[in-house]
Order: C-alpha cells, then sequence, then structure tokens
C-alpha cells in the first residue's frame, strides 16, 4: 500500500469508520511508514486536545422562554389555517349566493348588474395581486417565521 | 448486570422514547414535541453557533428550525437518525448567515471539558482560546464537519446525512479540516 492511498483514510482510522480488512491494511501500512505514522499520531493529538474542549451550552431558563415562543408560534399557525378555511367557506357561500340570487335577477336593471359586477371583479382583481405580492415578498423574507 | 450491559439498555430505552416522542409529535402532539425541543434544541444551537460564531442569530435560527422541524414531521421516516435530520433543515440557513456576514468573528467561543492532570488551569484557558481562534479561521464547511465529529460525537453515515453528500466526502473533508486546525494548533499538539 501506498501513502497516497491511504490519506483521508487515517482519520477514517482514528475514528473507527473503516471496515475491519481496511483497517488493518492501513494499520499494517502506519507500522512501517515513518510519514503515514507521523501523520496518525498528530490526529490522535489533535482529538486529544479537542477532547478538553466543549461547545457552549445555556441555561435551562433560555430554553424555557425559548420554547414557549415556538410553542405560541406553532399554536398561532394552527388558528391561520381554520381561520382561512372559515373565510374560504363564506367567500364560496357569498359568490354562489351572489351569482345565483343577484346577477340572474331579471327586476334589478343590466346597467346595474353590470357595473356591480366589474366593480366586484376589480376588488378581486386587486386583493389577488396583493396576495400574490405579499407572498412573493414573504418568499424571500428570511426572517418571516422569526417571532422576536 | 455489567455496566456495559446497563448502558446498551438504557441507550435503547432512550432510542424507544425518542422515536415515541417523534411519533406523538407527528401526530400533532405539542406536549412531546416540547420534550423533543428541550432534548434536541441544545444540540442544534451549539453547532449552529459553532458555525455563524454568534449567540443572538445561533438563537433565531434554532426556533425557526424547530417551527419547520414541527411543519416537516409528518414527513419524517421514522427510524432513521433524528438529529441529522433536524441538522439538515438549520444548516443551509446557518451557511447562507456566515456567508453574509462581514465582519466574522475571529474567535469561537467555547466551554472547557476536562483538564489534563498535569495542567495549570490557566494553561486549559489558552488551549481554550486557541482552539476557538483555530475553528474561527477555519472555513465554515470545515468548522462544520469539525463540530458535527468531535463535538457531537456523529458517525461519518450521520454527518452524511446531515450535510446531504457520500461518506467518502465526509473522510476526506473531515482529513482536511483536521490537518488545517492541526497546522494552527502547531505547538498544542506538540505538548500533547
Amino acid at each position: 500500500m501506498k501513502c497516497d492511498e491511504v490519506g483521508a483514510k487515517l482519520s477514517a482510522l482514528l475514528d473507527g469508520e473503516l471496515p475491519p480488512e481496511e483497517e488493518k491494511n492501513i494499520l499494517r501500512h502506519v507500522k512501517v511508514c515513518k510519514k503515514c505514522s507521523t501523520e496518525y499520531r498528530d490526529l490522535k493529538n489533535l482529538e486529544y486536545i479537542m477532547k478538553k474542549v466543549q461547545l457552549p451550552d445555556l441555561p435551562d431558563a433560555v430554553w424555557d422562554e425559548h420554547w414557549s415562543q415556538v410553542y405560541n408560534r406553532l399554536e398561532r399557525s394552527v388558528g391561520y389555517v381554520l381561520l382561512s378555511l372559515g373565510f374560504i367557506i363564506l367567500l364560496g357561500y357569498l359568490i354562489f349566493w351572489t351569482v345565483n340570487c343577484w346577477f340572474c335577477d331579471a327586476t334589478i336593471p343590466i346597467i346595474i348588474r353590470v357595473g356591480v359586477g366589474l366593480g366586484s371583479l376589480g376588488i378581486v382583481i386587486l386583493i389577488v395581486s396583493t396576495v400574490r405580492e405579499k407572498i412573493l415578498m414573504r418568499r424571500f423574507d428570511q426572517y418571516k417565521e422569526l417571532q422576536r | 448486570m455489567s455496566s456495559n450491559h446497563q448502558s446498551i439498555v438504557a441507550d435503547v430505552e432512550a432510542a424507544r422514547e425518542e422515536s415515541d416522542l417523534i411519533r406523538r409529535s407527528a401526530r400533532g402532539d405539542k406536549e412531546a414535541f416540547g420534550v423533543l425541543y428541550k432534548l434536541f434544541a441544545p444540540r442544534v444551537y451549539g453547532v449552529v453557533y459553532g458555525i455563524v460564531m454568534h449567540h443572538e442569530t445561533a438563537l433565531d435560527i434554532t426556533q425557526l428550525t424547530f417551527v419547520r422541524v414541527w411543519k416537516a414531521l409528518p414527513r419524517f421516516k421514522q427510524g432513521s437518525p433524528f438529529f441529522p435530520w433536524i441538522y439538515a433543515i438549520a444548516r443551509n440557513r446557518a451557511l447562507s448567515e456566515i456567508a453574509k456576514r462581514k465582519n466574522k468573528p475571529s474567535v469561537l467561543e467555547l466551554d472547557e471539558r476536562i483538564a489534563g492532570e498535569d495542567e495549570t488551569h490557566d494553561k486549559h484557558v489558552e488551549l481554550k482560546e486557541d482552539i476557538g481562534r483555530a475553528l474561527a479561521k477555519l472555513t465554515p464547511e470545515h468548522r462544520e464537519v469539525i463540530i458535527l465529529r468531535h463535538f457531537q460525537f456523529l458517525s461519518y453515515q450521520e454527518i452524511a446525512e446531515s450535510l446531504g453528500c457520500p461518506v467518502g466526502t465526509v473522510m476526506s473533508r473531515l482529513h482536511n479540516a483536521r490537518k488545517a486546525m492541526k497546522a494552527l494548533l502547531k505547538g498544542w499538539e506538540d505538548d500533547a
């Protein structure tokens, strides 16, 4: 086995991540190769000193407070879904009722029906356009889900 | 009963409890999700802090990650490791955050774990600061892989799942990261 073939496998050897057969081959090479044995020893030393430190931890109180913010956020999202569903049902019924009872009512002059119809269409277009703009803006806002 | 056997039994129990919490959370049980949160949020925070090197930003990203985890939980494949899955959700935001940042911190804050018998407190503090400075000098990708291996003790397979890359890539990236650390901590390695 050549040193080039060993390379990153020295790290895997240190971490016990090699299959048994390969581990044996690499160990055999490390025993006879000065360059690789020095590199392996350096890796072991690095692991030794890294064991003396750890990532910082925060007190439990921080996580309790943090969780309550996440919880509120989750709870609110259920509220938004229910509100939207209710709104969609009501809107659907309103459209059905308007078309059925109002636009088809021959007793109302056609000019009024056309005027109200165009006005309603305009309002729908404005709402759709505004909602679409908001959605597009939200997509690029990295902190949209953040509750501060 | 040997202590080894007891530790295996405890690990199995913990895994069973964890998978029960995941299942309940996926069904909408917020109480179970709260327990999961308290188990995993500090770990997610730790790794994200290791990448962005800023406490407030790391907390913000942790919060966003768990809101996403809640929404994505029904799609989680039961039985697969949970932490790599959560971390995969957190990492894109963490990496894009550090890429945006103009003034990168020059040191990563760390805590002391264990001191060698022959080591003074001052020397241990100095070592901690030097490791923090060395980690801060690495690329975010190298720092990430060092943190996942050395501080979160993930296997190569778990790291690969977290990063969405092959195990071979993890192996070479970790090796290169260690070589960079080794060069940055030259004096300390000789002392080890």
